[in-house]
């Protein structure tokens, strides 16, 4: 279950990633679009711009020049002439560049205008000016200039700045539109980089609790695993434990020692109260299992530091010495345990006393098989101790 | 859990700077635009004279310009040419509905100009068309700029165009007889007849070796045409014995140089004939004063020619004075010239009902579907036309200037053309006569007029 949320919430961001990410690019593809379109849009504006106020000039450089002709203001008057072909080239050549452009109707109705009366000046300056220069007839060309040839001059240049006004007007129309579009795409972009933004925080939430719950469950989990493994503990340790005086037992003692046999070599000692069936006869079991209590938590006590400590069986105490305990010690020792047993307990408000007899053996590398085998030395030992009257500490060696 | 806290953290804060990044991009790219784009939002009203084809193209020309700057037009015609109580009351409207500029045709010359001065003290701008008013401070008018085709000029090319057209039917400008001018009441009307004149009369005395004096235009302007051209009694009346004073007078011319030769040779060769140089002086003055007798005559007698009919506002009194002129058989009126539209008409009315066509060489001004119909079927040899379109076009382009705050010229003058049966064709012609099919009207429904056409 938890591996799925994880599973989802993982799913959530990846989506949530792809999601931004092709927002992204396809913001970035609109936003290039519009600014190319802005670029574009400036150039043929600026382009028209030149081209129209390029005729406008050169047309008002042919109505200055033919003025001037007429008012014989020139030296070479042919030379004006000359010149004024190279004008017309000039806006003929910035009329192709204008019409070149894709432009709005409205803006191609105002410059056709305009064109119709550039040429129409043209014309009229043709059938007129050469001749009326040819014979010198500078009133009548002057006349004609003013009266005919300057208006439509100055009209067309009115059509000409309307027409720079409209293009002008077109491209703002334009680049508002653009603007718009920006404005549309950026106040979208908000939208959705704020949907992103819940999204994200709607998974990161989801994410955040489903963590929440996992971490809840591992440390449920621990809880149970620990008290699995106390419960297990304690089922192992019941198994190697006598319940009654808390010591070892004999499957603690097979355990401990087994791999030491082939090996090593060590002190060890059984030890067992003479005749205890009579306390359990004269007093009861529950009584007998006091004494032996009592008997178990003073040799702990006594000797828990020098030796480990099994109850193997009823009452028989194996003792295993610690690894720096020598021969003599663990004789002493044995000595020592021996007085502690039989000295006088105090169980359910009654003294009680009884002998022991021992079996203390210096085990050497390789006398032994197995536990087993190793107990039956030393239980014959202690037999032999109790047969003969008890309280004797017998010694395996001297079997 | 402090990780996870880190990580979160982290990752709210990626979010928002993508997301910051995206807006950004998004918002990047260049805003800004050309310069003189449309200004456009305000108000413009168009006062014109009369409901006749010219005005419609001005209408059409104000509405196309309204619609490229982006200017709302209201538009408005006076009932003639003399109701100038009509463009009062459009005034008042103007302003009331908070215009940002006029331009108007003024019926009247003074009659307007208390409206008009309301209107400035309101800060709206007057653009004239066609004729101005006569502002009371000329230091400061109340118009800011005048929009038209010279009258004058538009007199000239009528009169050049006469000349011309003679001279092509195969006549001698020298036998153009009596010249009839139906004048109109607008204010327009004696400019043109003075260009008209002037033009006409120095072409016929070129032909009689006689020169007028030239024109002061500026005394003419500010007196007033109607001053320096005497109404149609100075002009009219039948021809006195001038004629034959010129006659006698050119006969002798050739006798006078011999006199002042052999006079001038008489003083070189001796002192002693001072006598008789004084005498051949005198003699010689006297025939020069003699001349310039017979040539004053001669001028008296081409003025006389000249005969103005009394000015008519429509169509049908431009067609009696017309009539009246003409009598059933011409006459003896070479040239016939109306000065406005119903003149124009009423002058081609009466040659076709008379049967004169092709008898009396009429020109006229301005045009509409009837003018261009008699031109085709030669009635009228022509007619004077102004650009109706450009000056409503051009109105309204200098009163958004005028808002705007820019300079303006105080006189703008769209010139004008001769149309006549062979030249109808011209893409220019065209254009002027039918300004509609320039195209950016297409998509204006209030701009539907076009020339030609009532």
């Amino acid at each position: 279950m938890a591996k799925n949320n994880k599973k989802s919430a993982s799913s959530g961001y990846v989506f949530a990633a792809i999601l931004v990410a092709i927002i992204y690019v396809l913001n970035t593809i609109l936003v290039w679009n519009i600014y190319s379109n802005n670029m574009e849009l400036n150039n043929m504006t600026s382009t028209a711009n030149r081209a129209i106020n390029q005729i406008n000039g050169e047309l008002q450089k042919v109505s200055t020049n033919s003025i001037g002709l007429a008012a014989n203001l020139y030296d070479n008057p042919l030379e004006i002439v000359a010149d004024t072909e190279r004008i017309y080239a000039n806006i003929e050549t910035n009329e192709k560049m204008f019409e070149s452009l894709d432009l709005p109707e409205s803006v191609m109705a105002r410059y056709n205008y305009a064109k119709s009366m550039i040429a129409t000046f043209r014309t009229r300056l043709e059938s007129l000016g050469t001749n009326q220069l040819e014979s010198g007839d500078g009133a009548t060309m002057t006349e004609t200039l003013k009266q005919d040839l300057y208006p439509l001059q100055i009209t067309a240049s009115q059509m000409l700045t309307s027409t720079i006004s409209i293009v002008n007007a077109e491209t703002n129309k334009l680049l508002r539109r653009n603007a718009m579009r920006a404005y549309i795409l950026m106040g979208l972009m908000a939208v959705i980089a704020l949907l992103s933004e819940l999204a994200i925080w709607f998974f990161a939430r989801r994410s955040k609790k489903a963590r929440a719950e996992l971490e809840e469950r591992e440390m449920r989990l621990a809880e149970v695993d620990a008290k699995l493994k106390n419960t297990r503990q304690k089922a192992s340790d019941l198994a190697v434990t006598n319940v009654l005086t808390g010591m070892k037992n004999r499957y603690a003692l097979d355990n401990d020692i087994s791999e030491r046999l082939e090996s090593g070599r060590f002190q060890i000692a059984v030890f067992d109260m003479d005749n205890f069936r009579s306390i359990n006869d004269t007093y009861g079991y529950d009584f007998g299992d006091e004494y032996l209590a009592a008997v178990a938590e003073k040799l702990k006590e006594e000797f828990g530091d020098v030796a480990e400590i099994y109850n193997i069986t009823g009452n028989e105490f194996c003792f295993v010495f610690n690894k720096n305990i020598s021969e003599s010690q663990a004789s002493g020792i044995a000595q020592n345990i021996q007085r502690v047993m039989s000295s006088p307990y105090e169980v359910l408000n009654l003294n009680v006393q009884l002998p022991c007899s021992g079996a203390v053996y210096h085990y050497l590398p390789g006398d032994c098989l197995n536990v087993n085998s190793l107990l039956v030395k030393l239980d014959t030992a202690m037999r032999n101790a109790k047969m003969n009257g008890g309280n004797i500490i017998n010694n395996v060696m001297n079997m | 859990m402090n990780r996870n806290k880190k990580n979160g953290v982290f990752r709210t804060v990626a979010a928002c700077t993508l997301s910051a990044a995206m807006l950004l991009s998004g918002g990047c790219g260049p805003q800004g635009g050309p310069p003189g784009g449309r200004p456009g939002g305000g108000k413009i009203a168009v006062i014109t004279k009369q409901p006749i084809a010219f005005w419609d193209d001005v209408k059409l020309g104000a509405m196309d310009a309204g619609n490229e700057l982006g200017y709302q037009i209201i538009y408005n015609v006076a009932e003639g040419d003399n109701d100038y109580a009509s463009q009062v009351d459009y005034i008042k409207q103007a302003i009331n509905a908070k215009v940002d500029a006029i331009v108007i045709a003024p019926n009247s010359q003074t009659d307007l100009n208390d409206s008009l001065q309301s209107a400035v003290d309101k800060g709206i701008k007057i653009i004239a068309i066609n004729s101005n008013v006569q502002s009371p401070d000329q230091n400061n008018p109340l118009t800011l700029s005048l929009i038209n085709s010279s009258d004058f000029d538009g007199g000239v090319a009528a009169a050049r165009n006469v000349v011309k057209g003679w001279r092509e039917k195969g006549y001698d400008v020298a036998d153009i007889q009596k010249i009839g001018i139906i004048g109109s009441t607008a204010s327009t009307s004696d400019m043109r007849i003075l260009g008209f004149t002037d033009t006409l009369k120095r072409a016929i005395g070129k032909t009689r070796n006689v020169e007028f004096e030239e024109l002061n235009m500026m005394a003419i302007i500010m007196g007033g045409a109607a001053a320096m051209g005497g109404g149609s009694g100075d002009w009219g009346g039948a021809p006195d014995d001038s004629a034959a004073d010129g006659a006698a007078f050119g006969a002798d011319a050739g006798g006078d140089a011999a006199a002042y030769a052999a006079a001038n040779s008489a003083d070189a060769d001796t002192e002693q004939n001072t006598e008789e140089l004084t005498a051949a002086e005198q003699e010689l003055l006297a025939k020069q004063k003699e001349k310039e007798a017979a040539d004053e005559r001669i001028r008296q007698g081409i003025m006389m020619s000249f005969v103005q009919s009394e000015p008519v506002s429509k169509r049908k009194e431009a067609k009696e004075q017309a009539m009246k002129l003409l009598g059933s058989d011409g006459n003896g009126f070479s040239v016939l010239f109306g000065t406005n539209t119903n003149a124009t008409l009423g002058i081609g009315d009466a040659i076709n009902e008379l049967g004169l066509s092709g008898k009396v060489f009429a020109v006229g001004f301005n045009t509409d579907d009837e003018i261009i119909s008699y031109i085709k079927n030669g009635v009228l040899y022509g007619t004077v036309v102004q650009n109706p379109y450009v000056i409503g076009y051009v109105g309204v382009k200098f009163a958004a200037s005028a808002v705007q705050g820019e300079q303006l010229t105080n006189h703008l003058n769209t010139g004008v053309s001769f149309v006549k049966a062979d030249n109808m064709n011209d893409d220019f012609i065209k254009l002027i006569l039918n300004p509609s099919s320039i195209g950016s009207s297409a998509n204006d429904s209030s701009g539907s007029s076009s020339a030609g056409k009532n």
